[in-house]
């Protein structure tokens, strides 16, 4: 951990010429998703003869990933949306040279003082203030969903797809992840994928910013109901944003266990924040869809984190954990989307 | 005296938990101290049923695979799933269960998708036994520390 602090000023100075005596404060590692390593430091240095410090959040790339996206794709979304009415960490650094710190990583404001944590947030006293953070989470997603990606310059980074095409695109994509990583077959998944072959969804009237993750978990949030900042944009695409809902409505999500999606709010409430803060429907059939889609997605992730894990790439636990229980928990949410439930 | 797996994987599964298995300094090991606790956990679940679990499934994945040739009649598929109807399994080693439920699995997917492309009302009938089938495998697998 020394040496990823001294390497850490090493390339800092490079990026701040003006700054002298620079130095790396608390430097530890949080649990920021398997995807990408996830420091938390501060930053300390002289400049204009005044000691300044800032917390920074440093996002390495992994030896092995559950998803292997490209890092530009996150750090271009959180450039496109800073100070924007979704709130993000201000991103300040791409590097891409693994020289450094033998992998490309980049840095972003650090938010101090607020949670993250599933758990945290369906027990006291975050669980009392459930509706007002769900009222929020779902505003943020209609905000995402209505941004012209044009006008944010996140066409110029994310690849071009037509609207009829979208659902084609991430199911072909997701089918070949389950292809490629699967160790044990996956007979859940596999009738999904057929059957949404079979009846494809209408396409969106016109092509989204989709963040690709947008779940609890996945955003900063204080004890009084407020959100402060949408993380984890490694998946961002262009698509239809009835994916991002749908995701957002994933069994698998539901913490508090008592059928309320994100452990924050009914289904439908969900929805229904939605479409008022979209000031447009969702097509029902076209969201059933992109739902059994997204058992589809979750578990072609969990497998890719149970093949990390077996293949000894990336021994994070949380990839053992997502590839089992999470792997079950998605195949009941499937079946009970289905109305295939036993129990 | 020989070990109690079940005994082991739960005592140090719960001693990682609580955080009485090693003194850990960062948060980041703390937590993780805590899921390798909570996958002990699950490995002890799954242990005192594994072996079960895996002979009952692949006894109805040969029975469902069996009824599912006869459905389809002629053919290739028809054909190896009745090879695969006919198997038995080599023992109780776990590896060699396993090694025969995802055959089997794979079986299971050929069949669903080749009765998904018959019409009548046989045909939709075998689906929910398969998808009842599949329900059941599911349930089997599981676990009290689910997300849900």
């Amino acid at each position: 951990m020394e040496d990823l602090a001294r390497r850490f000023v090493l390339w800092a100075g490079q990026q701040m010429p003006a700054a002298r005596d620079l130095r790396v404060e608390g430097l530890a590692r949080i649990h920021g998703g398997a995807s990408r390593e996830t420091w938390r430091l501060a930053l300390e240095w002289v400049e204009d003869g005044q000691r300044r410090r800032r917390p920074l959040i440093l996002r390495r790339d992994p030896v092995g990933s559950l998803i292997e996206t490209d890092r530009r794709v996150e750090y271009a979304a959180y450039r496109a949306f800073h100070g924007s009415d979704v709130p993000v960490p201000e991103p300040l650094w791409l590097e891409s040279d693994p020289q450094w710190l033998d992998r490309p990583f980049f840095v972003m404001e650090q938010i101090e003082g607020f949670e993250s944590s599933p758990q945290v947030l369906v027990t006291p006293p975050c669980s009392d203030h459930a509706q007002a953070l769900g009222r929020r989470k779902w505003s943020i997603l209609a905000t995402i969903a209505s941004a012209d990606p044009g006008k944010l310059g996140l066409t110029e980074v994310l690849p071009a797809v037509d609207p009829g095409s979208c659902w084609r695109r991430e199911l072909d994509y997701w089918e070949g992840v389950l292809d490629e990583d699967e160790r044990t077959p996956q007979p859940i998944a596999r009738a999904l994928i057929r059957r949404l072959r079979r009846n494809p969804p209408a396409a969106p009237a016109r092509v989204a910013v989709v963040h690709g993750d947008f779940r609890t978990g996945n955003f900063l949030f204080d004890r009084a109901g407020t959100i402060h900042a949408i993380l984890d944009w490694e998946m961002a695409h262009l698509g239809d944003p009835l994916e991002d809902l749908a995701w957002s409505l994933n069994p698998v999500w539901e913490f508090a266990r008592d059928g309320r999606s994100g452990g924050l709010l009914l289904r439908e409430e969900a929805i229904a924040v939605w479409e008022d803060a979209r000031g447009e429907r969702a097509d029902r059939a076209a969201l059933a869809w992109w739902e059994l889609f997204a058992c589809v997605k979750g578990q072609a992730i969990w497998v890719s984190a149970g093949r990390e894990f077996l293949e000894g790439t990336n021994k994070d636990p949380v990839n053992a954990f997502s590839a089992w229980a999470v792997g079950v928990s998605q195949d009941r949410g499937a079946l009970r989307l289905m109305g295939r439930l036993a129990s | 005296m020989s070990v109690d797996v079940l005994r082991f994987v739960q005592t140090f599964g719960g001693s990682l938990i609580t955080g009485q298995a090693i003194a850990l300094e960062t948060d980041y090991q703390r937590s993780s101290a805590l899921l390798l606790g909570v996958l002990l956990l699950m490995a002890g679940e799954d242990i005192d049923r594994l072996v079960e679990r895996l002979v009952e499934e692949n006894r109805a994945l040969r029975e469902l695979l069996g009824a599912g040739a006869d459905l389809l009649g002629a053919g290739e598929v028809a054909t190896d799933l009745q090879v695969l109807a006919a198997e038995i399994d080599p023992g109780l080693r776990i590896t060699a269960l396993q090694a025969a439920n995802d055959r089997l699995r794979r079986g299971l997917i050929r069949l669903h998708a080749a009765v998904e492309d018959l019409a009548g009302g046989a045909a939709r009938a075998f689906e929910d036994r398969l998808w009842a089938e599949l329900a059941r495998s599911v349930e089997r697998r599981r676990l009290v520390m689910s997300p849900f």
